[in-house]
């Protein structure tokens, strides 16, 4: 995203020149690294909040309408043991009226089945995982319980999914600079290939390396500023419309922006692998005896 | 009237170009062979020899365009050999080259082609544009000076690149068959206004075929390569 308006340019110029297929390769690649980079970022952020949601999934535990006296004084003493958020219990009255979708229920009918059906109580044990798992090892023994349900499985599987995702990011995020660097130097060739009479006439008129390298230099620089800004905005443009769109009910996902230490780093590794990219670019020609 | 070959001492003190045991091959054609020579300062000197004798080679070794295959040149002060490569954009400063084909920018201007080798020196945009103006002048090229060089005639061409080697005050100047494209009335008028430079000190060296143009230069040196080595007529 950060170099979309580089990629359109270099795009642009490299539709007008023939025999450069390395180039358009890497062209290629680039788009892809960034890509990538992309995709694993966002996966990376979709796991986070994921692994938020399934921390606090809640513990659904029913239990017989004859045990219901014991089994909520025992919730009310785990709540205080294991720092339970929110215990909601649903009456099978609730239940069913939940069921019903707020219909009344004829008294005489529904007393009957009152007895049938169990308690329902939801646990929520917000990113607790180990407390959420001795709640429900506790309430498996007590008599009248007839379920207990947990995922917790899951909330393994996320959480070893989400520290390989680091190795990667690493990775990507050196992808990233590689594919900025080759970015760089790929426009400045094109750039150099379109400007070769030109340079070739500074050279023979006397024209220092310094001088022809500037120029280049410069462009190189300020395409990585202005890239790295272009880029950030964006992202900033997406976390405000992600969080409009998500940090609503009954979703809540909040998407941080990226700190601004990161965006610095960023930024500056842009910068200076922009610049490299552009002296690498320009420095066959002064092997060239002209 | 100075002359060249280096057997005079004092010649060879007062001399600004001198070759030694100069050698150039293109792979394993042989172009130049054992060459020796000083051509003294300020002197004009004509280079002629048929085509592929290696006139142009010759002037590129001297530009340092080219690295001689063995051998030394002196050019002024800056030491051309095999190894040797002297600081380009000082090199540059002290020895200017114009082209049989111009070598000049089509999407520039004429005043921004003159402008070129002025900015590549660093002097003020104020000091340029009083020496663009004069050299606009005495070429006679105040009428085109904005219009971009792709619409230029020949002569208007050879004269901005004589413009554009002349403008930093060069104290050789190598121009290599620069009346090859133009008729005769404007190749008179170019050698004219080369011989008015060579009149204030400027060393000329002029690779051509055209040897009539001789009689339109004071006390010339007639140079000709044949058979790889190079020969003076007088």
């Amino acid at each position: 995203m950060s170099y979309t308006a580089c990629l359109f340019e270099q795009f642009m110029m490299l539709m007008n020149q023939k025999k450069l297929q390395h180039l358009f390769l890497i062209f290629v690649l680039t788009i892809i690294c960034l890509l990538v980079s992309i995709i694993l970022l966002i996966h990376y952020n979709g796991l986070n909040y994921l692994k938020k949601i399934t921390a606090n999934e809640t513990l659904i535990i029913t239990w017989d309408s004859k045990y219901n006296k014991e089994i909520k004084s025992e919730l009310d003493k785990l709540k205080d043991k294991y720092k339970i958020q929110q215990i909601k219990i649903f009456s099978p009255q609730k239940a069913l009226s939940i069921l019903m979708k707020g219909e009344q229920l004829p008294k005489n009918d529904s007393s009957k089945m009152y007895q049938i059906l169990p308690y329902t109580a939801i646990i929520s044990c917000r990113e607790n995982k180990n407390n959420l798992l001795a709640i429900k090892d506790i309430l498996k023994k007590k008599p009248g319980i007839k379920r207990v349900i947990i995922d917790a499985s899951k909330i393994e599987i996320i959480d070893s999914i989400r520290s390989n995702y680091i190795y990667f990011l690493i990775i990507t995020l050196f992808l990233l600079f590689f594919a900025s660097g080759a970015l760089t130097f790929s426009y400045s060739y094109i750039l150099k290939l379109s400007r070769a009479k030109e340079l070739y006439i500074l050279k023979l008129v006397g024209a220092s390396n310094t001088f022809i390298i500037i120029p280049f230099t410069l462009k190189g620089f300020l395409s990585g500023i202005l890239a790295s800004a272009f880029g950030l905005f964006m992202t900033k443009i997406i976390v405000l419309y992600l969080n409009k769109l998500l940090n609503t009910p009954p979703i809540w996902i909040k998407i941080d922006m990226i700190p601004i230490s990161y965006c610095v780093f960023i930024t500056m590794g842009i910068v200076f692998i922009s610049c490299i990219g552009s002296l690498l670019a320009i420095n066959p020609l002064f092997k060239k005896g002209v | 009237m100075a002359r060249l070959f280096k057997n005079n001492s004092m010649e060879a003190a007062n001399a600004i170009i001198e070759v030694n045991n100069l050698y150039h091959y293109f792979g394993k054609k042989k172009i130049l062979e054992k060459l020796n020579l000083a051509i003294p300062k300020g002197s004009f000197v004509f280079l002629t020899g048929s085509t592929g004798s290696g006139k142009s080679t010759f002037l590129k070794i001297l530009h340092a365009e080219l690295a001689p295959t063995a051998g030394l040149v002196r050019v002024e002060n800056f030491v051309i050999g095999p190894k040797n490569k002297p600081k380009i954009h000082l090199f540059r400063r002290c020895v200017q080259m114009i082209y049989q084909d111009f070598e000049i920018l089509d999407d520039y201007s004429v005043k921004q082609n003159i402008e070129i080798p002025l900015r590549c020196m660093g002097i003020s945009k104020k000091n340029r544009q009083k020496r663009i103006e004069v050299l606009l002048k005495v070429l006679e090229l105040e009428e085109v000076k904005d219009t971009p060089s792709i619409f230029l005639s020949g002569g208007e061409k050879q004269r901005v690149a004589i413009a554009r080697a002349i403008s930093t005050s060069p104290k050789i100047l190598l121009a290599d068959e620069p009346t090859g494209n133009l008729d005769k009335r404007m190749a008179k008028r170019i050698m004219k206004i080369l011989s008015h430079f060579n009149k204030h000190g400027t060393t000329i060296i002029v690779a051509t075929h055209s040897i009539e143009l001789k009689s339109l230069v004071e006390n010339p040196i007639h140079l000709t390569i044949s058979d790889s080595t190079i020969q003076e007529i007088k």
